[in-house]
C-alpha cells in the first residue's frame, strides 16, 4: 500500500528540514543524594552525562546544587538537583538512563519529560537565582 | 440587605501572557498552593479553565520532584 503513495514533488527537502526540528527535547531532572561527598556527587551527575552523550545529543545541562527538598526522601532534607536537555539518537536512551537511575541508590528521584512546551529556560531563570541562595543558609543551620 | 459587591477576578496567566507553564518555576507554582499544599480551585484564583489544567500538571510534576510538598503542616 505505501510503496503507491509518492511524497509531493519537492518535498524532500523540506522532510529534511522538519525531522530535525520534529527530533524530541527531552528532559530528566535527577536528585542526588546529599550524604555524600560532593566530588561523589559530581561523578555521579558526570556518569550520566557521560552515558546521555553516547546515545543522544546533550543540549543543555543545569546543575542547580544543593537545595532543600520539601519533603524529606529516605531520610534526607536535601538533595542535588541537576536537569539534562537532550536529543536522544538511539532509541532506548531514555529507557537504559531510566534504568540505571532506578539502579543508583545514590539517586533519591529523578523525572523525565518529553517536549516539554516550555522548551529550553532562559539561562538566568528568576527562581534559580534566588532559591540556592536561601537554601545554602538552610542547609548550613542544619547540617 | 446588603448588597455585595463582587470582586473581578482574573486570570494571573492570561494577564501576565505566560504560554506555559513550567514544573521547574517553583516561584510561580507557590503563588496557586494554599499553606496546606493543596491545589488552589479557580474559583478562588481566577485562574482560566486551560491553564487550571496545565497548572495542576505542573505542580503535581513540581511535588514528584520534590519542588513543593503533597501535604504541609506548616510551609517554610
Amino acid at each position: 500500500m505505501e510503496s503507491h503513495i509518492h511524497p509531493a514533488p519537492g518535498s524532500s527537502g523540506g522532510h529534511v528540514q522538519r525531522e530535525a526540528a520534529l527530533a524530541k527535547l527531552y528532559e530528566t531532572v535527577v536528585l542526588v543524594g546529599t550524604n555524600q561527598e560532593d566530588a561523589a556527587i559530581e561523578a555521579t551527575v558526570r556518569k550520566y552525562q557521560d552515558m546521555i552523550a553516547a546515545g543522544g545529543e546533550i543540549v543543555r545541562v543545569d546543575r542547580w546544587g544543593k537545595r532543600r527538598i520539601a519533603y524529606e526522601i529516605q531520610g534526607q532534607s536535601h538533595a542535588d538537583y541537576t536537569v539534562f536537555y537532550y536529543h536522544a539518537t538511539k532509541g532506548s536512551l531514555v529507557s537504559e538512563v531510566e534504568r540505571m537511575l532506578r539502579l543508583d541508590e545514590s539517586i533519591l528521584r529523578f523525572l523525565t519529560v518529553v517536549d516539554n512546551p516550555c522548551g529550553l529556560p532562559s539561562l538566568n531563570p528568576t527562581t534559580a537565582d534566588v532559591e540556592p541562595n536561601d537554601d545554602a543558609d538552610l542547609s548550613d543551620k542544619e547540617d | 440587605m446588603a448588597i455585595r459587591r463582587k470582586r473581578k477576578k482574573s486570570c494571573f496567566f492570561t494577564e501576565n501572557k505566560i504560554a506555559h507553564i513550567d514544573y521547574k518555576d517553583e516561584k510561580l507554582l507557590r503563588r496557586f498552593v494554599n499553606e496546606r499544599g493543596k491545589i488552589v480551585p479557580r474559583r478562588m484564583s481566577g485562574t482560566a479553565a486551560e491553564y487550571q489544567r496545565e497548572l495542576a500538571v505542573a505542580i503535581k510534576r513540581a511535588r514528584i520532584i520534590g519542588l513543593l510538598p503533597f501535604v504541609a503542616e506548616t510551609m517554610r
